[in-house]
């Protein structure tokens, strides 16, 4: 029996005579476990493809609404049938602007007011006039009225009786000879109503004689006139598209929530610098008002460095190879280890020292709804210059880590140190959040705007997974941009 | 999972810690598991490699004893069956008192069934240390074995 098999049997011998020790799960134990994390692995799931779901169902509400817009503002051309309909409409805006004559009927009826003066042979405006000692530059034409309304051969001034409000009721019955074919023209005109159209040259003094000049400017505009006024042309679908670039500077923080204890163990400065933003978005004007966009952010949070603060890291088994890893609060990253001058081993450290800030990248795709509540053309010496237009907008976003990185140096146990940049962070994840802006636009060009518009954002879904602790970024900033109309 | 918990250390309460922190790791990470291979399997796997953070955490602490020093009190024999005459605690007793070095060796190479290669990767120690680490694990415990046998004959 050669070595190795003497070795092969004392190795048999242990392994057999130990395994029987070991006591198997019993079979129900151990399907239960493995169907309570199919279960977890199918909730999980479950949950990603409701998100995808919605996702998908607002895709489609945006693509059917479009859908809908083109096909209903492209095919607005009129066809054969609407004409008679608004044929209809005509007729009826007669009949009310029938009813607009017999209004204005009630300017005519202090005209014959100074009739009633020529009647009385006496100036009833001179005494007021007099006991009122008024200098009113009018007050000359006051003392001519009676010689105007006795020029109105018409006026059957005879035939009436003492009683004024009597005389008044019928002669305004003759006062409208324009108005006798139509046949609204009489019921309207009751002694009632004559009686209180009178009233106020009785009651009000001189200004009561008067104001009856300046009735004419009477401001009615009947509903009819108001209701046939034709709405604006509607919009094509190149009128109702747009797109915007912008830029913008944030400040943001980060908030940590810190689970488990495990958590304190990770470093990072938790102190954002700054946050720069770059992106482009399309809009379509859903009305004349309410708009809604789907843009592509770039936006980097840069961290500031931790001064030099210097990290002793023991190495850890991933994937069974024994790696130096720097844990951050933004995730997890693997110190290269053919950077070392040799492979680490379990016993081995090193000491790490942040250099530079770290940047870490996000890709955002932002959906907004935009309402315009005040636009205003702004003229200058009577010329329009620019339309200003204020806005408030909404939405929501979804971002995914596209990069991170922090320049470090290391300092092995031999004594050797050197720079290196660290780049594979792990545990990072997508992130979802709303944002909330307001905005005012400023016509440069007949086709493009200038905007400036304060805004922020804050993520309800953390930017690191399987992690004990989880980070929510969140921003205050500004935003400029310029906004091109695919036609104006 | 006890017995493979306590291959790895010294004492049996030290092993039900581990089957306890090797559960809960398991319980957050249900939903990491793939369904490639036995889920027994990388239950299994899950307790070795709480067991072996337990040994790169516990063998810096631990006094350096030379192979030398180990040999000193163990007298040699050749009785090669001697093996077959003890029971099955008493061979995981003396696992269990093996150096933690040559223990995690031995058990990575016997009872998990890996390579030197992948020992050495594992533990971060050279392939040939490997080899020698379970050579002298295998002599120590043939020489506990012989003493234990000696013990146990009847002074005549």
């Amino acid at each position: 029996m050669t070595t190795n098999d003497e070795h092969n049997r004392f190795d048999d011998t242990f392994r057999q005579r130990i395994e029987r020790l070991e006591l198997p799960p019993l079979p129900i134990n151990l399907d239960r476990v493995r169907a309570d994390t199919l279960a977890l692995q199918l909730a999980k799931a479950t949950q990603q493809i409701r998100w995808l779901r919605g996702i998908a169902g607002l895709l489609l509400l945006l693509i059917g609404g479009l859908g809908i817009g083109y096909q209903h503002y492209n095919s607005a051309i009129p066809i054969a049938s609407p004409p008679t309909k608004l044929a209809t409409l005509t007729k009826l805006d007669t009949v009310y602007l029938t009813r607009y004559i017999t209004r204005t009927e009630k300017v005519i009826v202090p005209v014959y007011a100074g009739a009633h003066w020529s009647k009385n042979d006496s100036n009833p405006d001179a005494d007021i006039l007099n006991t009122r000692n008024l200098t009113n530059p009018n007050s000359n034409l006051a003392q001519n009225l009676p010689q105007s309304p006795g020029n109105n051969t018409n006026t059957p001034t005879t035939d009436e009786g003492n009683s004024t409000g009597t005389a008044l009721g019928k002669t305004a019955q003759r006062m409208v000879p324009e108005d006798e074919n139509s046949p609204n023209a009489q019921p309207e005109a009751s002694p009632n109503s004559q009686q209180a159209a009178v009233e106020p040259l009785t009651s009000r003094g001189i200004k009561g004689y008067f104001t009856p000049r300046t009735i004419p400017a009477i401001r009615y505009k009947p509903a009819a006139l108001a209701a046939s006024k034709s709405s604006a042309p509607p919009m094509t679908m190149a009128q109702r598209l747009s797109v915007s670039v912008y830029t913008g500077k944030e400040r943001s923080s980060v908030d940590i929530r810190r689970d488990q204890i495990d958590a304190f163990s990770y470093n990072g400065n938790e102190r954002i610098s700054s946050t720069s933003v770059y992106g482009i978005r399309m809009g379509v004007k859903l009305t004349r008002k309410l708009r809604v966009s789907v843009g592509y952010e770039d936006i980097d949070y840069t961290f500031e460095s931790l001064n030099s603060q210097k990290l002793k890291l023991k190495p850890e088994l991933i994937d069974s190879q024994p790696t130096f890893v720097y844990r951050s609060i933004f995730g997890s990253a693997i110190v290269p280890s053919q950077e070392l001058s040799k492979p680490p081993l379990l016993t081995d450290d090193i000491v790490l020292e942040n250099e530079d800030n770290h940047v870490a990248g996000y890709n955002r795709i932002p959906v907004t709804f935009r309402y315009d509540f005040w636009n205003r053309p702004i003229h200058r010496k009577g010329r329009k210059i620019t339309d200003l237009t204020l806005y408030g907008s909404a939405g929501g976003f979804y971002g995914t880590p596209s990069h991170q990185k922090l320049n470090v140096e290391l300092y092995e146990s031999n004594g050797r140190d050197f720079y290196t940049t660290l780049t594979n962070f792990r545990n990072t994840s997508p992130i979802w959040g709303w944002n909330l802006s307001a905005g005012v636009e400023l016509r440069l060009a007949k086709k493009i705007d200038f905007w400036i518009e304060p805004s922020y954002h804050s993520s309800f879904t953390s930017m690191v997974s399987d992690l004990p602790l989880r980070t929510f970024p969140r921003s205050i900033g500004l935003r400029f941009g310029l906004q091109y109309h695919l036609s104006k | 999972m006890l017995v493979v918990c306590s291959r790895y250390v010294r004492v049996q309460s030290e092993a039900e810690d581990l089957l306890q922190e090797g559960f809960i790791k398991l319980f957050r990470n249900l939903h990491t598991y793939r369904s490639e291979g036995s889920f027994e399997g990388w239950i299994r796997r899950i307790m070795v490699n709480i067991c072996l953070q337990h040994f790169k955490q516990t063998i810096q602490n631990l006094p350096h004893i030379t192979v030398d020093k180990l040999y000193e009190d163990l007298s040699f024999t050749d009785e090669p069956d001697i093996i077959e005459m003890i029971n099955a605690e008493q061979l995981l007793t003396l696992i269990q008192e093996l150096p933690p070095a040559y223990k995690a060796v031995f058990n990575l190479y016997v009872f998990e069934g890996l390579k030197h290669r992948e020992i050495a990767e594992q533990l971060g120690i050279g392939e040939g240390t490997s080899k020698s680490n379970l050579q002298d694990a295998r002599r120590l415990l043939q020489r506990k074995i012989a003493r234990l046998n000696q013990e146990a004959k009847p002074i005549r």
